[in-house]
């Protein structure tokens, strides 16, 4: 009668450990599943860059070195980062961030060429590429939704000790870049 | 005159007023311009036609009443006479007899009224859609239209039959429109063959034309909780809960999506605002529920009445009839029908102004 109850003890303090080990895992990979579905996305626009970059060079001649900025930001964001390491992936986010600032400036030199033809395929391109940001945007709120969810196991007791001993860190957030954030200043753009 | 020339005038009369042709009463802007008036002519004729079918009650029920008494009274003098006993007859003449008589004289003395509201909803529901730039038509929408409301299950459970009127199909502030007001019911049959119909939506549909493009299913439901696990199996595409940031709009809905980024996509921070902002507008005796399909967002407004939950479990809410005129017996002019129908008609202005589904906003 005794020895029933301390093995009933262990049974549930068992029980209890696998259930938060589950927990941890299933978050974990949510997250990470997150994270994939933001990839998808951003390597949706970085295959649209591609296409804008090349009807770019073809008429904006003098913003040679942005469109190789926005070209070398394009090599740099397309490096698959270590998603089991939180610094790789914020490292991967910045340079999707960057990228996206860039891109943004393309579009607002590009205004300042009139020729029709050019026109006619950057206003095609800036429509897709603003459609693309919306799955980025909708992909980056899935992702921070686990992200948020990963780091509450990751740093709430008990769950907090599996994870560590599993070696779960907490990813970073995907936040907007800071030219996005900043609000608009209309006077600039008519100024002469 | 003779009898029957007596009875049948006010009938003929009312058959004179004949509804317009719809393509007559044009469209807005265009040349035909005073075919949109309701003017005091149309409640005139209408008014002409409404007492036509009072009297034409009148005097089917002057003739039909003592008509139904002697058709009763001969049924039960005919039981007798093959020999039925007291008690028997009577339950043969009830059936045989009174009910039927009564029944024929109901139907009559009510045909002259019944056509008056056909008439009369015809008459101004399409002149108030033609302002609105909408076409009217009263015998609902067809089958193509319904179809993704049924597969998307946003009319609450699943239903097997049904019917759908007063459509009305246009565009409003540059989004496409469809509103129709539907019955759905699910039929259920219990081991000795007899069958049962139970009501699992009746109110208000509305198709929006959506401005982006989607591949996946996504539903947003009240939130009734296990309820929505029945949305969850029994479909091509396994459908998930997504969980958003709003608290508010988490509080009232519940979304479940084939697509964790794609639901995010559609169901944007401002479209979610503006989801419990149309909540808020229809006020919680409406139920709301969406889904995106194809090209368009589908709404449904589960306009019953007594929802506490043992009513609805039961499908025994009170139904709210939209569009119909509710009480003949008042002159035309002071029934407010004008009134009463732009207010119910004003709800996909209102839905699309508050939902602000635009091209130009994309959100």
């Amino acid at each position: 009668m005794e020895t029933w109850i301390p093995m009933a003890a262990g049974v549930f303090i068992a029980l209890l450990i696998y259930r938060l080990y589950v927990r941890v895992i299933k978050t974990r990979n949510a997250t990470l599943t997150a994270l994939a579905s933001v990839d998808v996305q951003l390597k949706k626009r970085r295959d649209l860059i591609g296409n804008v970059l090349a009807i770019a060079k073809e008429t904006m001649r003098q913003e040679t070195a942005l469109i190789e900025r926005v070209t070398a930001l394009r090599q740099q964001a397309a490096a698959d980062p270590d998603v089991g390491d939180p610094t790789s992936v914020a490292e991967h986010l910045k340079a999707e961030n960057a990228l996206g600032s860039g891109m943004q400036r393309l579009f607002v030199q590009a205004e300042a060429y009139p020729e029709a033809q050019f026109v006619a395929a950057m206003t095609r391109a800036q429509a897709t590429y603003e459609e693309v940001e919306g799955h980025i945007a909708a992909a980056r709120r899935f992702y921070n939704q686990g992200v948020e969810d990963l780091r509450n196991v990751a740093e709430i007791f008990p769950s907090s000790v599996i994870a560590r001993l599993l070696g779960v860190r907490a990813l970073p957030y995907f936040e907007i870049a800071d030219e996005e954030r900043a609000p608009v200043d209309a006077a600039q753009f008519f100024e002469s | 005159m003779g009898f029957i020339q007596w009875l049948t005038e006010p009938f003929n009369e009312t058959r004179r007023l004949a509804p317009p042709d719809i393509a007559q009463l044009g469209q807005p802007g265009a040349s035909s311009a005073p075919s949109l008036a309701l003017g005091a002519d149309t409640f005139e004729s209408l008014e002409e036609q409404r007492l036509a079918a009072v009297e034409h009650r009148r005097r089917c029920l002057i003739v039909g009443v003592p008509a139904a008494l002697a058709v009763t009274g001969l049924a039960y003098g005919i039981f007798r006479v093959f020999g039925f006993d007291v008690p028997d007859a009577v339950l043969r003449t009830a059936f045989f007899g009174l009910f039927p008589s009564f029944l024929l004289v109901r139907l009559a003395a009510d045909g002259g009224l019944y056509i008056f509201r056909k008439t009369a909803k015809q008459r101004v529901l399409s002149v108030l859609a033609a302002r609105q730039g909408l076409e009217y038509r009263m015998d609902g929408v067809d089958r193509e239209i319904l179809k993704p409301f049924k597969e998307q299950g946003v009319f609450g459970a699943k239903e097997t039959s049904g019917e759908t009127e007063d459509a009305f199909l246009g565009t409003v502030d540059g989004v496409e429109v469809v509103l129709f007001e539907a019955l759905r019911e699910t039929v259920s049959r219990s081991r000795d063959g007899s069958s049962s119909r139970t009501t699992v939506f009746h109110g208000l549909c509305l198709r929006l034309g959506f401005p982006k493009r989607f591949s996946g299913t996504t539903r947003v439901l009240s939130e009734w909780g296990v309820f929505n696990k029945f949305h969850e199996v029994g479909n091509d595409v396994p459908l998930e809960r997504v969980r958003l940031e709003d608290a508010r709009f988490e509080k009232q809905f519940e979304v479940l999506s084939s697509d964790q980024v794609e639901a995010r996509y559609l169901l944007t921070p401002a479209l979610m605002e503006r989801l419990v902002a149309a909540q808020t507008v229809l006020g919680p005796r409406t139920r709301l529920r969406a889904a995106f399909h194809d090209r368009f967002l589908l709404l449904t407004l589960d306009t019953r009445k007594n929802r506490s939950r043992w009513a609805r479990m039961r499908g025994k809410l009170e139904r709210l009839h939209h569009f119909e005129i509710k009480d003949e017996s008042k002159p035309v002019d002071e029934m407010e029908m004008t009134r009463h129908f732009e207010a119910e008609l004003a709800i996909s202005k209102d839905l699309v102004k508050t939902l602000q589904i635009r091209m130009e906003t994309r959100i």
